[in-house]
């Protein structure tokens, strides 16, 4: 593969800006769905070790009363 | 036929198993389809016999063109069997689309723009096709900005379904603009049914990417969909405590 396949005659910034621009693009569109699965796993993630504490807190005044 | 699998679906903790285990059988064969399309594209096509290399930005500009009405025209029926089922997956379908329909959209504009700044000796003109497409994005954007603008997901899923289903009568005139109007874009280059207006030796990586761009959308849909799902169901017992905040740990390695 030479360097003039590369260059494409006259028009090789307008090809291979194009194809860097939708490189880009499509590199944006996977990390964007991506991180946003991420945050929302992140976010359950924190209810339930939220929502488990308080399950334990409630068993252990549970717990205490009963011994009362 | 059993239809069970199917109706499981409007289900969001099946549909989150669906999608999270399609998602890589959709994305690898997609990347490795890019890269061999790209590749004949730039390397192993001809030159075209007028506009000589400038032509194989056709291999990216027309499967984004293409991606941007499709994903759209899902967008469009997902959001009219919300409105009309009331299916809640459906608005969630619909609401995971925009953002890559509007990206796809965005660099039809931008790669057809560098193209024609050397064919037609501008970067942009108020031509039918063109117009048409700019158009579709701001109805992308808009989509986005309304269901944005609801706190009451609810609220935006009905208000946002009903911009869709009006919008998506710009698809076929999008489609049909070089053949209604006086255009300065060029008519269909490929057809399914007909003959294409394209030499075999260029059909050939055009359809192989238009392919895997699909396949790409697949698989960036999937993960859209399963953050769309979490957001909606936060507090449904499923994501609390049927393990999917345990497992969170897990997918992260």
């Amino acid at each position: 593969m030479s360097f003039e396949a590369f260059k494409m005659g006259e028009y090789g910034a307008y090809v291979w800006s194009s194809y860097g621009l939708t490189l880009v693009s499509l590199v944006w569109i996977a990390t964007n769905a991506r991180h946003s699965r991420e945050q929302q796993l992140q976010q359950a993630q924190r209810r339930a070790q939220a929502a488990a504490l308080d399950q334990k807190m409630a068993d252990q005044n549970a717990a205490t009363e009963q011994r009362a | 036929m059993n239809w069970v699998w199917f109706h499981k679906l409007a289900s969001p903790p099946s549909a989150y198993a669906f999608a999270r285990t399609l998602r890589p059988w959709l994305l690898w064969p997609a990347i490795a389809m890019m890269v061999w399309a790209a590749y004949a594209g730039l390397f192993v096509a001809p030159p075209d016999y007028q506009q000589k290399d400038a032509y194989r930005i056709i291999f990216v500009h027309v499967p984004a063109a293409i991606m941007s009405s499709l994903v759209y025209t899902m967008m469009a029926i997902a959001a009219a069997i919300g409105l009309i089922w009331r299916m809640k997956m459906a608005h969630a379908v619909a609401a995971a689309c925009a953002f890559s329909g509007a990206v796809f959209t965005a660099l039809a504009l931008v790669t057809g723009s560098i193209w024609g700044s050397r064919m037609w000796g501008t970067w942009w003109a108020w031509d039918a096709r063109l117009t048409t497409v700019l158009i579709l994005l701001f109805l992308y954007l808009g989509y986005m900005a309304l269901r944005a603008s609801f706190d009451d997901i609810g609220r935006a899923d009905r208000a946002s379904a009903v911009l869709a289903v009006v919008g998506v009568v710009n698809i076929p005139i999008i489609k049909y603009s070089v053949v209604w109007w006086n255009s300065l874009h060029q008519g269909a280059t490929l057809s399914v049914f007909g003959k294409s207006a394209i030499d075999p030796s260029m059909r050939a990586p055009l359809w192989i990417m238009i392919f895997a761009f699909l396949l790409f959308f697949g698989a960036v849909l999937c993960d859209s969909l399963c953050a769309e799902i979490l957001r909606r169901e936060r507090n449904a017992k499923w994501v609390l405590t049927q393990g999917i905040a345990k497992s969170a740990l897990l997918e992260r390695v």
